[in-house]
């Protein structure tokens, strides 16, 4: 994208956004009570209307509130939007309406195998409407991860490793361990998510077919802060940030959240984190950190970057940019995880595979 | 070559959101939970108790046995996260209500199963449309979030 081009384009998103706010305002004043009927209308509901950021009762800028992914963005550019940062209006309008017809999980399949793979229908997914940018990574420019060391090359690290999981996470491969068998015949070997074990870092929406992908809910006070994770099912997370220039732990404690230190630059938070259990992409845990700025734009926008540093992986540090936007907190809160206390679903997976083992003995 | 370039951008990511809708594509051990080679199908359940939870929904239901027996039968759906910010509550599906069941049998045989497909006795999907108020960030779909 030429510069050139992005001011105009800045100026048009600025309008579109303005025409969709009124629409909305307009068009969704009523919730609907509990336990009615299924209604035909299909009226959104009302945003606040923005204004300045606001600061806390202390001074600091204010973070706070529930915060969700609006629009879905690739993670890295796709070779066909090589040299293009940004979809033109019509390519997102056609990308849009072909969304809205896919059946998604509605649709059936001939195979009971496959049909019971496909687990139920699509009114329990979401899907986010299509953002005009074509890379969550902004640095490089071309919207890729930079290229890997030499010595990264030869450990084999560079593969998708990570981050193509639920939530963005730095994997979720459980154990292996046995090499051999199905990952779900036992508890240790099955996937995080059906296990309720939460999000990973570095919590980047990948996967937005659940729970809108990401949705981060903050809570400041002077000293620390706090940042609740929710992806869908796979229960919550909340990352504690110390703001009180603390030193970091000892570089051989490590946590799966991983250790954050906070501090103010302007009006931006500047968060480091370092001494995770498991690197992102490949990374080395042990020369690993990553680096987010969250910058408040105004009051229903927030910026996360992250910088993902590696000198024993990358050949250069990295960025990605998520946009967050926020709803109404009385509205659409965070849904009270509680995924252990209600897992049938892992009784029923082991019981299963102990079916199995008898069928075969 | 410009516009060549962005209608084959576009047929791509085409393609690559079919690909994500896929039903092939899951992210629970379903096939490990239930068995594709039991298929159910209740066409008159009467709903009994409605749990919306993580990390799946239950719905339990009372359905008629092949001896004319009524039995209970607890229904897998999906997480109620998405259900909830579209004005869904446990409310929203009433005990006593009459809904119809497609589904799998759980391998162990129990009177489990995963609710593939939920419709009301008309033929509309359980949860459609919900409240009305789909999010504001999401695509609107016709006849899978909402009914217009």
């Amino acid at each position: 994208m030429q510069r050139r081009y992005l001011a105009p384009l800045g100026a048009l998103a600025v309008v579109v956004a303005l025409i969709s706010l009124i629409a909305i305002s307009v068009a969704g004043q009523a919730p609907a009570a509990a336990g009615q009927a299924p209604s035909a209308t299909t009226s959104r509901p009302a945003l606040p209307k923005p204004g300045p950021a606001p600061r806390t009762a202390w001074g600091d800028p204010d973070l706070q509130g529930t915060w969700f992914v609006m629009e879905s963005v690739p993670f890295e550019r796709s070779q066909a939007n090589a040299g293009k940062a940004m979809l033109t209006d019509a390519e997102v309008a056609a990308l849009d309406k072909q969304k809205s017809a896919d059946p998604g999980r509605n649709a059936r399949s001939d195979s009971g195998t496959q049909d019971v793979t496909g687990a139920y229908n699509a009114v329990f997914n979401s899907v986010l409407r299509t953002s005009k940018r074509t890379s969550m990574i902004t640095d490089p420019p071309d919207g890729r991860i930079p290229p890997l060391t030499p010595e990264a090359q030869q450990r084999g690290a560079g593969g998708r490793g990570g981050g193509g999981g639920r939530g963005g996470g730095a994997g979720a491969a459980a154990p292996g361990g046995r090499g051999r068998g199905n990952p779900n015949d036992n508890p240790e070997t099955t996937a995080q998510s059906p296990r309720c074990l939460g999000v990973q870092m570095p919590f980047l929406p990948i996967n937005t077919a659940f729970a809108q992908g990401t949705v981060m809910q903050i809570v400041q006070s002077p000293k620390s802060m706090a940042i609740y994770m929710e992806d869908d099912h796979a229960g919550g997370s909340n990352r504690v940030i110390f703001m009180d220039g603390r030193p970091h732990l000892p570089a051989n404690v490590r946590t799966v959240l991983g250790d954050s230190r906070g501090r103010w630059e302007g009006n931006t938070l500047v968060v480091e984190t370092t001494n995770l259990t498991q690197g992102f992409r490949g990374s080395n845990p042990d020369t690993y950190r990553m680096v987010e700025r969250y910058t408040r734009v105004d009051s229903n926008n927030l910026r996360r970057e992250i910088t993902f540093i590696d000198p024993q992986t990358w050949t250069k540090p990295w960025t990605v940019l998520i946009e967050m936007g926020k709803t109404d907190d009385k509205r659409h809160m965070i849904f009270d995880s509680a995924c252990h206390e209600g897992n049938y679903g892992m009784t029923g997976i082991l019981i299963g595979a102990r079916k199995e083992e008898g069928a075969v003995k | 070559m410009r516009t060549r370039l962005s209608i084959g951008a576009v047929v791509i990511a085409l393609f690559l959101v079919l690909l994500s809708q896929s039903p092939v594509w899951a992210h629970h051990a379903f096939a490990a939970e239930f068995d594709g080679n039991k298929p159910i199908h209740f066409p008159d359940a009467t709903v009994t108790r409605v749990q919306l939870i993580n990390p799946h929904s239950w719905i339990h239901v009372d359905v008629k046995g092949p001896d004319g027996k009524i039995e209970n039968w607890a229904i897998e759906a999906g997480s109620p996260n998405i259900l909830m910010r579209r004005g869904i509550t446990k409310d929203t599906v009433k005990v006593g209500q009459k809904i119809v069941v497609d589904g799998y049998q759980s391998k162990d045989g129990s009177k489990r199963a995963n609710g593939r497909d939920l419709t009301l006795p008309d033929g509309t999907k359980l949860f459609l449309g919900g409240s009305g108020e789909g999010a504001p960030y999401e695509v609107q779909r016709p006849g899978i979030d909402t009914q217009k």
